[in-house]
């Protein structure tokens, strides 16, 4: 797999400490939903510095977009969040992984559950749903520490409908909040997903304690542990 | 043990190295037996270098070292590997 010189065409600010960067990559060869990519820094002295990120921006999509969250101590995010403006390069290398994907000629129900950035990948596969107009359910469930570091919030509202479902929750303090509010447990998966009689995917992704909670709530549940993916974001992201 | 990712963190390094998507190739794990696909295991990136742990038994599956100009892969913990591949075209194989 080569690496490949991507270009920032737009730098769109999400919340206070997360930026999507839309990059043009000449020689993308395409991805599928859930898929990620390698990013790699390299410092004049010749220190390398390389994070994983996931894609959020559908297959098809006329650039390649990577949502990023800024970890104060890391060393590839702050970079990324702050530092680099239109018509930076830096390399990366993907689609990479085929296990935590979801392909539209999948007509089983879906049920996402994304904690924090965890709703990146997410998102590529809601925003690939209803590219296509796909007919099959699709239902996320996504919770955030508070409003202000909700990811994409204004385009889920456009995106739900139909067969798409979003429901948010917040784990923390929330003045002025109507929604739901706390952690992702078995009764809320049960209200926003499915029973296992309907044999719903289920694809969780966020940092390693939300991952096993709901993931361990899901079974609790009923669902067939084959039937749920897990993709862990760690503390070594940044 | 918080601080461990899936397989699928160790993608990017597997796909260095092999031709197949390796995260969606099953493993069976030489010390219990359990089977289940590479993103499945418990991956430990802060090591010098990659390391695979069974999600059932905890026993190093997969060690992948990376120096500058070349690679060292244990797999002396895995059984065997099953890996998807397209089909044989009509009457080979």
């Amino acid at each position: 797999m080569r690496w490949l010189v991507a270009t920032v065409a737009e730098t769109i600010p999400e919340t206070a400490h997360a930026v999507t960067l839309r990059l043009d990559v000449p020689d993308w060869p395409g991805h599928r939903p859930g898929q990620h990519v390698d990013v790699r820094l390299t410092a004049e002295d010749g220190y390398v510095a390389q994070r994983s990120y996931s894609i959020a921006s559908p297959p098809g999509a006329d650039r390649l977009e990577l949502t990023v969250v800024r970890f104060d101590d890391g060393e590839v995010s702050p970079y990324l969040t702050t530092v680099v403006d239109v018509g930076d390069q830096f390399e990366l290398r993907g689609p990479i992984g085929g296990y935590f994907v979801w392909d539209a000629d999948d007509t089983r129900p879906v049920l996402l559950a994304g904690g924090g950035s965890g709703v990146v990948p997410l998102m590529a596969m809601l925003r690939h749903h209803a590219a296509v107009d796909h007919q099959g359910a699709m239902h996320l469930v996504y919770s955030a520490r508070t409003q202000a570091e909700l990811l994409y919030r204004t385009e889920l509202d456009g995106l739900v409908g139909g067969p798409r479902a979003a429901t948010i929750t917040l784990t923390r303090e929330a003045p002025g909040w109507s929604g739901r509010r706390g952690r992702v447990d078995a009764a809320l998966l049960a209200d926003a997903g499915w029973s296992p009689d309907a044999e719903p995917r289920c694809y969780v992704c966020g940092p390693t304690p939300f991952v096993e909670t709901a993931a361990d709530a899901l079974v609790e549940l009923g669902h067939r542990p084959a039937s749920i993916k897990t993709e862990r974001f760690g503390p070594t992201g940044g | 043990m918080t601080d461990a990712l899936d397989g699928n963190a160790a993608a990017g390094a597997l796909a260095e190295l092999f031709v197949a998507e390796m995260t969606v190739a099953v493993t069976a794990c030489a010390t219990c037996g359990d089977t289940r696909p590479l993103g499945e295991l418990r991956a430990y990136l802060r090591a010098p270098g990659v390391v695979l742990r069974c999600a059932t038994c905890d026993a190093v599956q997969v060690r992948l070292v990376r120096g500058p100009d070349r690679a060292w892969l244990d797999l002396r913990g895995v059984r065997a590997v099953q890996v998807e591949l397209p089909d044989l075209p009509a009457g080979t194989g």
